[in-house]
């Protein structure tokens, strides 16, 4: 299709002009996505009601508020992250300027998720202008009205031509794969995250691609699982459990999980109340296809607790798995559903190599009193991000990198990071033209004497 | 798939644990400085018979540059596997944050023949510092040198977690079947599609060292013999089979006439009259790249050089005089003895010029005046930069070392080795306890609870004014 030669080319027409480089445009461009955050945040949370039925202070809270906190910490640090920064010189080099420049990559392609269908295209869109580039956003056509909005909010704030929508679906997005970007960053899942590696190798394009997986819990016998329990259930459950870094199974003894599901139970009753899908805060599964995938996860296993699905509304109850066997469909993908499944595990070395026997996850989790078994856990395992006691944390301190690993994904972003993968590091050495004398050792004829100098 | 055994048995030692220890990391890079010592005299033979380098250059970076690298690593390795600990909001004061060095797992280095032990070592410094296991593949085009690390690294390294891999296009590409957890590729752009296709397969992190036609800018307010002796022994050192060599120069009409006697010169001290018989010009490594160059003489004029010997490989070290951008020289990374001249009027052609090609590994400016050498690093775009010298850029460990674009993607050196090799681990360690402080993340959702959120969390403009 010409219209994406023609969208990305005029992207990379207005890179050229130079006009992004300047740290008072990138500033200038900032602040007006801010102000557009401010100013169009109820239609920002109708659209997110709309794709994911998120409750009012969910979304704000999700979404919104994450936004706007990157927005503040990238134009207050901009400055910084922007200016060069001189290294370690050595004897040779002691006159001279040496430095790291910080240059934008050019055009930089963003493809949204539908899951946090706003902060996952503005985070990156964030990085991606405060480095200054040209960017083209691709938001996810699942989450629908979050897309079409972002599609016609940005145009009203930020510059048309630096700064370029594109909607649609596979077709679409394929096609814009052909064309060359200096770099790409990708959120989703780990099937696409190869096809689109595989287009970017084309053009030698780098990218950052955030994935998933299925993210252990592990929950030791020694330690307070009321809290425990209930900081998992938070996670598990926000945003019906549509979360890439949300806990996906746990894994405990088999003795203490009857516990385990009394207080997940208990803790499901505090924050929905007695009928869940009258809850204002209990979302929805984004769509038919995923509500039937994972309803389907569901045949032949112990239900604990919930299991009650409604398809017209692609509503699925807060649901716990107990005695699951390792080789059932549900510990074969990423659930991405409100399914809990519990397995058990003897031994805190049976967690690990449980672990370690699968796919690297996006995150990792392990709760404990017994600090020196979660420094254990943690070295033994691999994981893009690690919370211990808690879970998703990790993901909001702005100086932690938020990436995966092998198969979770490559790459890293939020913050300084964004600015970072967004920018080129331009090694710089500026000599003189004089002080020749000491360029003489190394210039021919060489001898064996000159090299002991 | 004939490396399946190999790749599995390198794996089941990375998830024993023995490289993560730093004594254990420590003793296998002592082991490589011995390699270093102990096979000097090989390596320079082998490269010798290679490529005809000469023993000072071999010396220098195949042993030197080497050496300097596995010192910098010794040095601070403690300090690069520490966590780092990064800041944290109110509500995280009792909790630990930090970000973790956690090795890959099973990493792939695959080297070109042109600084055939360097294009490897270093990067292997860098994947034993940051604690992985290792498969080398060095290039088989350098025979001598491929047959030497073969035969003699294992006797350093510990085969458990360390192997050499031989072969040609056929093998690399089975030994691309496996799943590597970093590939470390340094070689030609083409290659290096073919082996980010492969990768992409296992969503295996790579970082690719690949070349370009590297600029080089004389503006017309320079010392002339200084900019030719700099220029000369970037472009001639390895007999210009360097990835950052200066593949090209620009500069107006006086320029060319007034560097080409300086040029001469510069050659005439470095290598004699008759730069045949000295034993600081290299040769060129095959008969097909011997070809290739012989070819693309034939561009513009002959100004200094030009003879060749197709026994030797000898390619003398030529300047070639008005080269017109459609001319052979101008369409490919020349990699050989050859240094085109394209005149252009003024500093803003030269940047033009350089600006409507593919982004260069390195790019170089020569001028008296430093706003001139700015200029063309501001308007520019390229893996590294040196002003007023060529290849130095790369000597400083505390630089990295990468393309952009067509030129790689991904750095290393120095530190910038630690980090391509380790994968940097988001981690937060919270405290069980004040367990309030976390209701208001949970539902029943409310404004109020939300209000509370946005105090906590919130970052606030220095200069905004706040309630707390």
């Amino acid at each position: 299709m010409e219209r994406m030669q023609q969208i990305v080319g005029r992207a990379r027409a207005a890179f050229n002009s130079g006009r992004s480089r300047p740290l008072e445009f990138r500033m200038q461009q900032l602040k007006a996505l801010e102000r557009m955050v401010q100013e169009k945040e109820k239609e920002i949370l109708a659209a997110l009601k709309a794709d994911l039925n998120k409750s009012g202070p969910n979304a704000y809270s999700h979404e919104i508020l994450g936004v706007l906190r990157e927005l503040a910490l990238t134009m207050e640090k901009l400055p910084s992250w922007a200016a060069p920064h001189p290294v370690k010189k050595d004897l040779l080099t002691m006159r001279d300027e040496v430095y790291i420049g910080y240059e934008p990559l050019g055009v930089v392609l963003v493809i949204g998720a539908w899951n946090y269908p706003f902060v996952l295209v503005m985070q990156p869109l964030i990085g991606a202008i405060a480095a200054g580039n040209a960017v083209v956003v691709k938001p996810s056509e699942v989450s629908e009205n979050t897309a079409r909005l972002v599609a016609e909010l940005l145009p009203q704030y930020l510059d048309k031509d630096l700064y370029a929508m594109v909607t649609g679906g596979v077709p679409e997005t394929t096609e814009l794969l052909t064309q060359r970007f200096d770099h790409i960053l990708y959120t989703g899942n780990s099937a696409v995250g190869k096809i689109v590696m595989a287009a970017a190798a084309k053009h030698l394009t780098p990218v950052t691609l955030e994935l998933g997986g299925k993210s252990p819990c592990y929950i030791d016998k020694d330690c307070d699982l009321a809290v425990a329990c209930r900081r998992i259930t938070w996670g598990k459950y926000m945003n019906c459990g549509q979360t890439c870094i949300a806990p996906d199974y746990i894994l405990c003894d088999p003795s203490i999980q009857s516990k385990v599901v009394e207080n997940i139970k208990a803790t499901l009753k505090e924050f929905y109340g007695e009928d869940v899908k009258s809850s204002p805060d209990y979302e929805r599964i984004v769509n038919q296809r995923h509500f039937k995938r994972v309803k389907s996860l569901l045949e032949g296993q112990k239900i604990a607790h919930g299991g009650e699905t409604d398809e017209a509304s692609c509503f699925i109850a807060p649901t716990i798995l107990t005695d699951v066997s390792p080789e059932s469909k549900v510990m074969e993908e990423e659930i991405f559903g409100p399914v809990l499944p519990i397995v058990s595990v003897k031994s805190v070395e049976e967690a690990i190599e449980f672990i370690n026997f699968r796919e690297k996850p996006l995150a990792l989790y392990v709760f404990s009193n017994n600090k020196q078994l979660i420094r254990r856990v943690i070295a033994e395992t691999s994981s893009g991000g690690t919370t211990a006691n808690d879970v998703i944390m990790h993901s909001v301190v702005p100086d932690l990198p938020f990436g995966g690993v092998g198969h979770s994904g490559m790459g890293a972003y939020h913050g300084r990071f964004s600015f970072e993968i967004f920018s080129h590091r331009r090694a710089c050495l500026i000599k003189d033209l004089r002080w020749e004398v000491v360029n003489k050792l190394r210039y021919p004829p060489g001898s064996m004497e000159m090299m002991h100098l | 798939n004939p490396y399946a055994g190999l790749v599995s048995h390198l794996r089941a030692s990375w998830l024993s644990g023995k490289t993560r220890p730093m004594e254990y990391r420590v003793a296998q890079l002592e082991a490589l400085g011995r390699f270093l010592d102990d096979k000097k005299q090989e390596i320079l033979e082998a490269t010798e018979l290679d490529m005809g380098k000469p023993s000072f250059e071999a010396f220098f970076s195949e042993i030197l540059l080497c050496k300097n690298e596995l010192n910098v690593t010794l040095n601070n390795l403690s300090q690069w596997m520490k966590d780092e600990h990064v800041d944290k909001n109110l509500v995280m004061q009792l909790d630990s944050a930090f970000i973790r060095k956690d090795p890959y797992g099973v990493v792939l280095i695959i080297a070109p023949w042109n600084y055939p032990i360097h294009l490897f070592l270093v990067p292997l410094i860098g994947a034993i510092a940051a604690g992985n296991c290792a498969i080398i593949k060095p290039s088989e085009i350098s025979k001598n040198t491929e047959r030497l690390v073969a035969e003699t690294l294992s006797c350093y390294l510990d085969s458990d977690c360390f192997a050499v891999v031989t072969g040609g296009v056929p093998e690399t590409t089975r030994l691309l079947e496996n799943k590597f957890d970093y590939i470390f590729f340094t070689g030609a752009p083409p290659v290096g599609r073919i082996i980010m296709t492969a990768a992409a397969k296992h969503l295996t992190p790579v970082t690719l060292e690949l070349g370009g036609k590297n600029p080089c800018y004389v503006s017309d307010t320079c010392d002339v013999t200084n900019v030719a002796r700099r220029v000369a022994w970037g472009r001639f050192f390895n007999a210009g089979q360097t990835c950052i060599a200066p593949d090209y120069l620009l500069c107006t009409i006086e320029m060319q006439e007034k560097l080409m006697p300086a040029l001469r010169e510069a050659i005439t001290e470095f290598f004699g009259p008759n730069p045949r018989e000295s034993p600081d010009f290299g040769r060129i490594i095959t008969d097909k790249q011997f070809q290739r160059l012989r070819a693309l003489l034939g561009s513009g004029r002959v100004a200094i050089g030009g003879q060749t010997d197709e026994a030797e490989r000898y390619i003398a070290p030529t300047v070639l005089a008005d080269v017109l951008p459609s001319d052979p020289a101008m369409q490919e990374e020349i990699f050989g003895p050859i240094l085109p001249i394209v005149v252009i009027s003024n500093m803003d052609e030269a940047i033009d010029f350089i600006n409507a090609r593919p982004r260069p590994l390195a790019l170089y400016a020569f001028s008296c005046d430093s706003k001139i050498v700015n200029q063309v690093l501001e308007r520019t775009s390229s893996g590294g930069f040196c002003g007023n010298d060529t290849l130095m850029h790369v000597t400083l460990s505390s630089l990295p070392f990468g393309g952009i674009g067509n030129s790689g993607l991904g750095k290393y050196h120095g530190k910038f080795t630690f980090n391509t090799f380790s994968h940097h681990r988001g981690c937060l360690h919270r405290n069980m306890g004040l367990e309030t402080l976390n209701t208001p993340r949970y539902p029943p959702y409310t404004q109020q609870k939300l209000g509370l959120i946005t105090t906590t969390f919130e970052v606030k403009r220095r200069g905004t004014c706040t309630l707390l």
